[in-house]
């Protein structure tokens, strides 16, 4: 018997308006875990390298994992793999909410999207069935208006609705998939791919399938060793949500002011967490089993202009790539963009870069008043990039440029201008920060085949690997070579169905794992898993044709900071050592980022030697 | 010589210094010529669950950054910086992307 999973596929081709279930191989699962490891299997045998992002046989793969659904604390998170619009390559996003739960209680692993539907659909599931519904009374809606016109039409109070909004619809190559109000899989446009195949949601019903666990007793003991042990990020968020983090991140220079123009900015603390929190009325907002009892909320602006609005709480990136990289102030206005971004469903972090780079163009004279429309697109003025967003979502007037992505808009423009853009050359936005003074997080989002960060993760203890952390951000001898080690412990949270704020412990996945599945493993074994993604993601990468080359910043990206914690550091001169090193590491070819055969025979992916 | 301790985060209470807002300046005096490194191991043994973050293996762990002067530790000598009296030493926790 299987145990932790369900054994159950939800295999769903929208040309032929067909859903099936099938039953993977047992052995699937204990090679690959499921969520983003199931994910990529699925990717890497179906979807060959002439299969662009757009083309029918592309598939989207959403799965759950074996925590979801149990007691294990937020085990409704939701993985999404495919190919994206961004990089032209791998997606691997996840979100938290309820959707895995509810799908792994439905009983199935994970759901595939393939073909293209002639009309708008949206995809039902519950206990008893699943089928493809008529979504085009669903167009137009946005991300949060979608969930609740799903949940008068079906019925259905506990429902998991997950969709993508206007700029999906439109096919904006930064869109998100969006839903439970305030969770986004927001990487990679796996938003556009949905949008490409005309699926509007995929809307799962709180099923009543209890999930097969090998030990109950042992997984209760592992639950609570995760509610007793969180990180220590957690204990932040417990007080201001990881918008705490936002006047750390300005002392230590990771904050992103004005498109990395400065890193001072004077207003953080009327911007950043803390300020939210005291100031704004908050509402409980919890994922599915969450044990931390003050992550998400909805919120409502109680000052200002935008007093009375309600949206979802920002995290630390919304508030930084609203406030201080676009220069505002106020946060109320701060809440509203962010949410309006989640609404129309845009990655929040490639519209941060995008509007940063069109105000900074602007600003310099690179666009006009006449061209831009009549939008006054200064530092501070968010009623032009409130207008400006709606223009990106719907293809629409000047902000048409931004739709494709900063790093298409600054290629078309060339030049000075598109110097100032930032991007990972793979062309994938960077998360909301200023990683000029975090190279680790900076070689990561460069080197990483997932569309966005793919390994380093702050709050990790790396002890039960055997290595420990960094402990000076600038030594790239030291960054390569952690990186390398670490690479995987994200891609083996991913597969688990739970929040890594969760469970972030790599000392207790082990065991939480064996008592789900039976199955006997080390924290080096689940690592390895890890790896496992890692390395068949990279080499799905190099066979769409992404090269070493892309492995860097934009010119503005990899910049030196002028002033601040981090000011005169300077990354160029030492970027393809590091890089060099960190291929070693990983068991990499050095000049071309290639896995070596040694490295995938001893994970298990001899198939994939070229 | 006397420098000034600011802690963030959870390293606050770490170093016993619970509330936020109505606590003076945390003062710690210390012999001439001490250094960032030689700053944290008196903090760690003063303040042994402050020790079991700062400290792994009797080595700096690496789980917390340090700010001096407004500039990162790692750019005015790192650990071994040498320390001058009224200096104000920041302690930030370590924090993943949101």
């Amino acid at each position: 018997m299987l145990y932790g999973n369900t054994g159950n596929v939800l295999r769903v081709d929208l040309g032929e308006n067909t859903v099936a279930t099938e039953n993977p191989h047992p052995g699937l699962y204990q090679k690959w875990i499921g969520g983003a490891g199931l994910g990529t299997h699925y990717l890497i045998s179906e979807v060959r390298p002439e299969i662009t992002w757009d083309h029918p046989e592309n598939r989207v793969i959403l799965a759950s994992g074996p925590m979801g659904g149990t007691r294990v604390p937020g085990s409704g998170m939701l993985s999404a793999v495919t190919r994206g619009p961004m990089t032209g390559g791998a997606c691997s996003s996840q979100a938290n909410g309820f959707f895995g739960a509810y799908l792994k209680l439905c009983g199935y692993d994970a759901v595939i999207l393939q073909g293209i539907s002639p009309a708008w659909v949206y995809l039902y599931v519950n206990d008893t069935e699943a089928e493809l519904r008529d979504a085009s009374n669903l167009l137009g809606l946005d991300t949060w208006e979608v969930q609740e016109a799903l949940i008068k039409e079906t019925g259905e109070k506990q429902l998991s609705v997950f969709s993508i909004g206007p700029a999906g619809e439109n096919l904006v190559r930064f869109a998100i998939l969006a839903g439970d109000k305030g969770h986004i899989a927001s990487k990679n446009g796996l938003g556009a791919v949905l949008g490409n195949k005309r699926i509007k949601a995929v809307a799962v019903a709180r099923g009543k399938r209890p999930v097969p666990v090998y030990d109950r007793d042992r997984l209760a003991k592992c639950a609570k060793e995760f509610m007793d042990n969180p990180t220590s990020v957690v204990s932040t968020i417990e007080k201001y949500g990881t918008g705490g983090f936002l006047p750390i991140a300005d002392k230590t220079g990771r904050l992103p002011v004005k498109n990395y123009t400065t890193n001072l900015c004077d207003y953080v603390d009327r911007i950043d967490g803390p300020y939210l929190r005291s100031h704004f009325k908050l509402k409980r907002h919890p994922c599915y089993a969450c044990n931390i009892r003050s992550h998400c909320h909805q919120i409502t602006v109680t000052e200002g202009e935008y007093a009375g609005y309600t949206g979802d709480e920002p995290e630390t990136e919304s508030l930084a790539l609203m406030g201080s990289n676009i220069g505002v102030s106020d946060a109320g206005a701060i809440v509203m963009m962010a949410d309006l971004i989640d609404r129309l469903g845009m990655d929040v972090n490639e519209c941060g870069w995008a509007v940063s780079w069109v105000i900074e163009c602007y600003e310099k004279g690179f666009f006009t008043y006449e061209q831009t429309g009549g939008l006054e697109l200064r530092w501070g003025n968010e009623k032009a990039v409130v207008e400006l967003l709606h223009q990106i979502a719907h293809r629409s007037g000047f902000g048409a440029i931004l739709s494709d992505g900063v790093k298409a808009a600054a290629e078309k423009m060339g030049g000075e201008a598109k110097n100032m853009a930032i991007y990972a050359e793979k062309g994938n936005s960077p998360r909301g920060h200023d990683h000029r003074a975090v190279w680790l997080e900076m070689l990561d989002t460069c080197t990483s085949s997932t569309g966005t960060i793919e390994a380093s993760s702050g709050g990790t203890d790396t002890k039960p690997f055997g290595f420990g952390p960094v402990t000076d951000t600038f030594d790239w001898k030291q960054v390569a070579t952690y990186l390398g080690k670490l690479n995987g412990q994200r891609n083996l949270l991913d597969c688990l169905g739970a929040c890594r704020f969760t469970v972030d412990n790599n000392a207790v996945i082990p065991r939480a794992l064996t008592a789900l599945t039976g199955q006997e493993l080390t924290p080096l074994d689940c690592l390895k898993v890890g790896k496992r993604i890692t390395n068949a993601l990279r080499v799905f990468n190099l066979r769409c044709g992404i090269k070493r080359e892309a492995d860097r910043p934009s010119v503005r990206y990899g910049s030196t900071p002028v002033d601040g914690p981090a000011r005169g550091k300077a990354l160029e001169p030492i970027w393809d050592d590091m890089v060099n090193l960190y291929y070693e590491t990983m068991g990499w070819d050095p000049l071309t980022g290639r896995p070596s055969p040694e490295t995938l025979k001893d994970l298990g992916l001899e198939y994939l030697i070229d | 010589m006397t420098v000034s301790i600011e802690a963030w985060g959870y390293l606050r209470p770490l170093l016993g210094r619970e509330k936020i807002n109505n606590e003076g300046p945390y003062l710690v005096t210390m012999p001439e010529g001490t250094s960032v490194e030689e700053l944290i191991r008196h903090l760690s043994e003063c303040h042994p669950a402050f020790g079991e973050v700062a400290l792994s293996e009797g080595q700096i762990s690496g789980k917390f950054q340090v700010v001096l002067r407004d500039i990162l530790l790692e750019l005015v000598g790192g650990w071994s910086r040498v320390l001058s009296d009224g200096d104000l030493v920041l302690l930030l926790p370590i924090f993943t992307d949101g």
